[in-house]
Formats: C-alpha cells, sequence, structure tokens
C-alpha cells in the first residue's frame, strides 16, 4: 500500500459555504492534516481532533440482495465489501474497526422497515447503509430518521422526500442526469424527443425532470411511453416509437427491462439507427444486452476510463476480486462511501448519532470518481458529482467524450 | 390512432410471435390441467429453465443447445413428476397447487444459486430481416413462429388423430375408466407432464435471444398462459391455443392503442369478466370432481 500524500487543500477545495465555515469556526479548528491511509488515497476532511473510538464503529448494511432488483443490490455489496476490506485494512473508523451487520430485503419496504428497526434497536448500529429503489430508501428513512441514525443511501433516489430527515444520499440525482445529457443529445441529433420508462415512482420522477430541461432547450416531446417492470415485448411500444420517429430515445427503463427493450429494439430495426439513451444505458446493464447499444451516449458519474491511481487500484481490485465485465456504477459508489462515513465520524469527533449526521453536511472524501474530493451539499445532503458523457464502445467500455463538471442546481429543502 | 399500412402489418407480425410462444405454454399447461388435474404453478419457471438452459450451451451451435435444452426439459419433467407430484395426488388440488408452488421457487434459487441474479442474454443465432417494401421484421421471430406453428399442429394431429391421441384423450375424460381399460395412469401421467415440461422448457429456449434472462423471467408469462387455458373449450386440447391467440389478440391491439401498463389491466379485467360471465371455461377441473364425487 503505497503513501498517502496529503494534497494541496488550495487545489482540491471547492469554495467552502459560509455555512461550513461558520460551523467549522464554532466547534472546531479547519484541520486539513492526515487523512489516512487507504490503498494510497482517502478521506480528506476538516477534523476536530484525532478522534479515537473506544469500541467499533457498528454499521447495519441493508441491500436487496434477491428479487426485481438483485443485479443492483448484489453489485452494492459487491463495491461495498472492497470498500469496508480496504476502509479496515487502513485503520478503520476513529481507528477503531468497522463491524457490518447485514440483512437482504427483497426490495419490499416491509421488510427494509423491519430489517432497520432490528439493526438499531437489537444490533445498536450507528449508521444505516444502503438499499436501492426508492421504495426502500423512503421505508428506511422513515425509521432511521425517527430513531435519530444516520441513513446513508448509496443511489440518490428522490432527494425531496428526504428533506427533514437524518439521511445522505449518495448517488447522483436525476438532476445531474438529466441536465449535461439533454442539451448534448439536443445539440447532436435533434430535439424531438421520445420519453419511454418503467411504470413506477422512479422513471415518472426521472422523465420529469428531463422534460423540464427538454423544455429549456426549446425541445418538443412527441410521445411519452409506460409499461410495468417485468415486460417482456416491447414489440407495441418500439412500433409506436418508430411511428413517431423521435432524434432521441430518452429512456427510464430500468432492470431486466431495460435489457429487454434494448435487445427487442435491435432486433426489430430501432437501433443502432436510433438514438437511445438515459438510465437504460447503465453499465450494469450492458453485458446482457449483446452489443444492441454500441455506440450510444449516456451520462453518469463513474466510468472505468477516469485515470486516477484511486480509480485504477480499485478496478484492479474490483475485477480480481469479482471477474471482469463493467463495473456498475453503484459498485463504484459503495466502494468510497464509506470514506464520507469515516471523514463525519471524526470531524464529529463522536460516535453520537446527531452530531455524526450534522457532521455530514460539508464533509469531503476522495472518491474513485474524481482527483478532487466530492463534497455532501450541506443544503440537500446529496453528494455533487463531476457528470460525463460517454459513448459505449463495443465490449463495454464506457469511453468519456465530454467532461461536464458538476451540475448546479437549487435543490432545498422546505 | 389511425395506422398505415405497414403499421397493421406490424401488429400482425408482433400477433403471430406473441401468440405462437405463448400457445406452447398454454398448450403445455393445458395437457398438465387435462391430464393431471394439476394447476401447475412452476410452468413460467420451466420456461426459466430453458432460457437458461440455453444460456449455459450459448457456445454450441444453437439447434444442438436446443436439442440437448428439450433433452434437459423431459428428463427435469420426469424427475419432477416421479419424485415431487406423484406422493400429492391424493392429497387434493391444495396440495399440488403448493407442491408445484414449491418446485417452482425450489428452481428460481437454484438457478440464482448457480447463476447468479445478474441479467443474462444470449444472441440470435439468425440476425437477418425479411423485408417486405418497407416494412421488416426479424428472421428469427418468423422462423420460431413458424416452427411452433408446425410443432403445435403435429401435437395436436397426434392427439386427435392417432392411437396415442386416443388414449391420452381417454386418461383426460376419465382416468379410472381408462385404467380399467389398460391405459396405465403412472405411465400416462409421467409421460404427460414430462412432454408438457420439454414443452414449456422449449418455450423459454425460443425467446431467450429476444429477452433479458433473470431467475423470475417466467413470472410474466404464466398469468396470460393460465388465461388463455381458462378461458379454453372444456377439456379440449387445441382450446388453450385458440386462447393464446385470442388473449394475444385482445393484448396487442389494445398495446396499440393504449400505454402498456393500462392495456395489460384492461386485458386482465376483461379476461376476468369473460371467465365471470363464461365461467364453464374454468369448469374443465371441476367436471372431473364432479365426477369423482357423485
Amino acid at each position: 500500500m503505497s503513501e498517502f500524500k496529503t494534497p494541496d487543500w488550495k487545489s482540491l477545495s471547492p469554495p467552502l459555504t459560509r455555512r461550513s465555515v461558520v460551523r467549522g469556526a464554532g466547534g472546531m479548528a479547519l484541520s486539513l492534516a492526515g487523512a489516512g491511509a487507504l490503498g494510497g488515497l482517502i478521506a480528506k476532511s476538516a477534523r476536530a481532533a484525532d478522534f479515537k473510538g473506544t469500541r467499533p464503529y457498528k454499521i447495519g448494511f441493508v441491500a436487496p440482495l434477491t428479487g426485481p432488483v438483485a443485479p443492483e443490490g448484489l453489485s452494492m455489496q459487491n463495491g461495498f465489501d472492497l470498500g469496508l476490506e480496504h476502509l479496515n485494512a487502513a485503520g478503520g473508523i476513529a481507528g477503531q474497526k468497522v463491524e457490518v451487520v447485514k440483512q437482504d430485503t427483497k426490495a419490499d419496504p416491509a421488510v427494509v422497515a423491519t430489517v432497520v428497526k432490528k439493526f438499531i434497536q437489537e444490533e445498536k448500529v450507528d449508521m444505516i447503509v444502503g438499499t436501492i429503489t426508492n421504495d426502500e430508501e423512503d421505508a428506511a428513512g422513515k425509521v432511521g430518521t425517527a430513531a435519530g441514525v444516520p441513513v446513508m443511501f448509496i443511489e440518490a433516489g428522490f432527494w425531496h422526500t428526504f428533506c427533514n430527515s437524518t439521511n445522505v444520499l449518495m448517488g447522483e440525482n436525476s438532476f445531474d442526469l438529466c441536465a449535461p445529457l439533454v442539451p448534448f443529445m439536443a445539440e447532436k441529433f435533434g430535439k424531438k424527443f421520445l420519453l419511454i420508462g418503467s411504470d413506477f415512482s422512479f422513471p415518472h420522477a426521472y422523465l420529469a425532470v428531463a422534460k423540464k430541461y427538454i423544455a429549456d432547450v426549446g425541445g418538443t416531446v412527441v410521445d411519452e411511453l409506460y409499461a410495468p417492470l417485468g415486460t417482456p415485448d416491447w414489440s407495441s411500444s418500439i412500433a409506436k416509437i418508430k411511428a413517431a420517429k423521435p432524434d432521441v430515445i430518452f429512456s427510464g427503463v430500468v432492470g431486466g427491462d431495460a435489457i429487454g427493450f434494448a435487445k427487442q429494439s435491435k432486433d426489430l430495426g430501432l437501433l443502432p439507427g436510433a438514438h437511445l439513451t438515459g438510465v437504460n444505458l447503465q453499465p450494469e446493464f450492458y453485458p446482457a444486452m449483446g452489443g444492441a447499444v454500441d455506440g450510444q451516449f449516456a451520462c453518469v458519474r463513474y466510468s472505468e476510463e477516469i485515470n486516477n491511481p484511486d480509480n485504477v487500484q480499485f478496478k484492479a481490485a474490483y475485477k480480481k476480486k469479482y471477474g471482469e465485465g463493467p463495473i456498475p456504477l453503484v459498485g463504484s459508489t459503495a466502494y468510497y462511501a464509506l470514506r464520507f462515513a469515516k471523514a463525519a465520524v471524526e470531524k464529529a469527533g463522536t460516535y453520537d448519532k446527531k452530531a455524526v449526521f450534522e457532521a455530514f453536511k460539508g464533509i469531503q472524501a476522495m472518491t474513485t470518481v474524481s482527483d478532487k474530493p466530492l463534497t455532501v451539499d450541506p443544503t440537500n445532503l446529496n453528494v455533487g458529482y463531476p457528470m460525463y458523457i460517454c459513448q459505449i464502445q463495443p465490449g463495454g467500455l464506457y469511453k468519456i467524450v465530454k467532461e461536464v463538471g458538476f451540475v448546479k442546481n437549487d435543490l432545498k429543502c422546505g | 390512432m389511425a395506422l398505415a399500412m405497414s403499421g397493421w402489418v406490424q401488429i400482425l407480425f408482433d400477433f403471430v410471435w406473441v401468440s405462437a410462444s405463448l400457445a406452447l405454454v398454454a398448450f403445455s399447461l393445458g395437457l398438465i390441467l387435462g391430464e393431471l388435474k394439476i394447476v401447475n404453478i412452476a410452468q413460467g419457471d420451466l420456461m426459466m429453465v430453458g432460457a437458461y438452459s440455453m444460456y449455459a450451451l450459448r457456445d454450441l451451435p444453437f439447434v444442438v443447445a436446443l436439442v440437448v435444452t428439450v433433452v434437459v426439459g423431459l428428463v427435469l419433467g420426469l424427475i419432477l413428476e416421479r419424485g415431487v407430484l406423484r406422493w400429492v395426488y391424493d392429497k387434493g388440488f391444495m396440495a399440488t397447487l403448493l407442491a408445484s408452488w414449491g418446485v417452482g421457487t425450489v428452481l428460481e434459487q437454484g438457478v440464482a444459486a448457480i447463476f447468479t441474479v445478474s441479467q443474462k442474454g444470449i444472441d440470435s443465432p439468425l440476425k437477418g430481416q425479411l423485408t417486405i417494401g418497407d416494412f421488416s421484421y426479424p428472421t428469427y421471430r418468423i422462423v420460431v413462429a413458424l416452427g411452433i406453428v408446425t410443432l403445435l399442429t403435429g401435437l395436436l394431429l397426434l392427439v386427435y388423430r392417432t392411437s396415442i391421441g386416443l388414449r391420452l384423450r381417454a386418461s383426460i375424460d376419465n382416468v379410472e375408466m381408462a385404467a380399467v381399460l389398460g391405459i396405465s395412469p403412472q405411465r400416462m401421467f409421467a409421460t404427460v407432464f414430462s412432454v408438457a415440461t420439454a414443452l414449456a422448457v422449449l418455450a423459454g429456449a425460443l425467446i431467450a435471444p429476444t429477452i433479458a434472462i433473470n431467475p423470475t423471467l417466467g413470472l410474466s408469462f404464466l398469468a396470460p398462459a393460465f388465461f388463455a387455458a381458462l378461458i379454453a373449450k372444456q377439456g379440449s386440447l387445441a382450446g388453450p391455443v385458440v386462447g393464446a391467440m385470442a388473449v394475444e389478440l385482445v393484448f396487442t391491439l389494445l398495446q396499440h392503442w393504449l400505454n402498456v401498463t393500462v392495456a395489460e389491466s384492461t386485458l386482465f379485467g376483461l379476461l376476468a369478466l369473460f371467465i365471470v360471465l363464461k365461467p364453464q371455461g374454468i369448469t374443465w377441473t371441476w367436471k372431473t370432481a364432479r365426477k369423482e364425487t357423485s
């Protein structure tokens, strides 16, 4: 393991917000020294002091390891396990090993609520990490908030439903996903958009955000199609798309349906001629698509192409442990998520759950996606990401064609 | 929505494709329902096994993989019938229902344990398109649909025009009387379940190149297949085939006019209404029950 060099603060630091400066000045000296070693790179945070815990820090990990979103859940678990291994090898949190209890949630909100309650009451965990779907997040968030326990979501979901909560959102939000992509596609291919999505809450919300940006670029939505999760045959939707002749197909079709839709679009001659984009093109779906989306453009927060030492090391370790193939976004996020937890606990200088949650606001950590630290936005508790527009290469490499940088948004609670 | 000519041709081809694959599953369900009087909840999972078998054998030539998969289906059917179902025939309807449910769950979890739950996909062996004017359709779908039509025609001829079929129909109509006449119920049950399993496995194998393969893929085919079998004329093995065509005709048309979610709920609403209005469609299993109790 190579030695970590503290990055130069000025070159790394995004502007401090007034609130974070006030908070920093209010209780602690803003110290940048010592970031710990985690494969050569780890969280850099403003720490109170060299806080040492008196017992292992305990995390409850909840994920849908079976059921319809199990592929995402298992990818998340892979990344989390690897991240935990590296974190503990580098000294854990507050000088203590991190202990984890895990349970499958089956993507069932009732199960999530029960498991989270059990972890908090019986296992006495200090933090909950995990979940994939919005329904799961909602259930976990409510229980965690009621108990005052920080709940870290690996995916972002609906940030706005989590105001007045103890939730921290590691994934990008729909604004990050749509804001750069809509103008890019409109400029490259034209302004006639067709929206298609799986018929549940996330795709509806995601496509509603897309519509806002389509209107901003003066584009039109020629049709908006939804099909239930588990739709085996997409012929009718594909026929409608062919008839509408859109310039861009903006898709919120997810899970196995994303694969079925893409494959059948190719079989029925819609692809590769048409321009398909959206969360339909997440790397975790790629291997089963049989090259149906090669050449298409996607907006992502992570690409294996990102060339920093942290990512190079992560890629090698992930592939060594879990085999070849594209690394799912959720796997890469789960890998570094605990670095934010480490930074927050050490900044708080205590395991106290409320203090740790407060410490998340404005906390920074180094990640695999950038050679600059990422920040948990103090207003909406959502990590801001530099986004990338990538073109999918045969074989599954998401080749960066445009570095978009951070997406500005005015998301606020209340 | 006004449709151009090519739009109607598209609907026609889509209809032929989806009803062919559903007809195969519905026929296999109808066989089991008719002969064994079992509502086989695992039928969708047997399709899933077919798709995974094709995935596991993806390095072999497609036709070879298909033949091996059908053999796997025959053997699996025999194992399930001899190993599980025959022990619960005399325990009543609920026992067989639960047994088949259990079999389905074991198959799903077993496949997940071997292949993980990650989505899999296989390539279509025929990548071309059949083009008529400005309309084109995947050759694979056309070839498979024609193959299924041929297979089902052959099977129906077997059922209605041969002595083997006569024995089967006799056994379906009255298993005790058929037994008295020398048609062994045990052999007939094992053979029918094995063949029906192989047909469901074959259906899954044939659609595998067009879908995302995952352990729960069978679920979305189960409800339409049951409706296809239930709205059929009682006791007729041609019934589920006609039922499948009826279900898919309505569904294909609804999907072209409505959003898929609305189309699906409308379809199942209409089917439920049909069964309420035409309950003789579901007396298939009751007929035998009444005979047995009278």
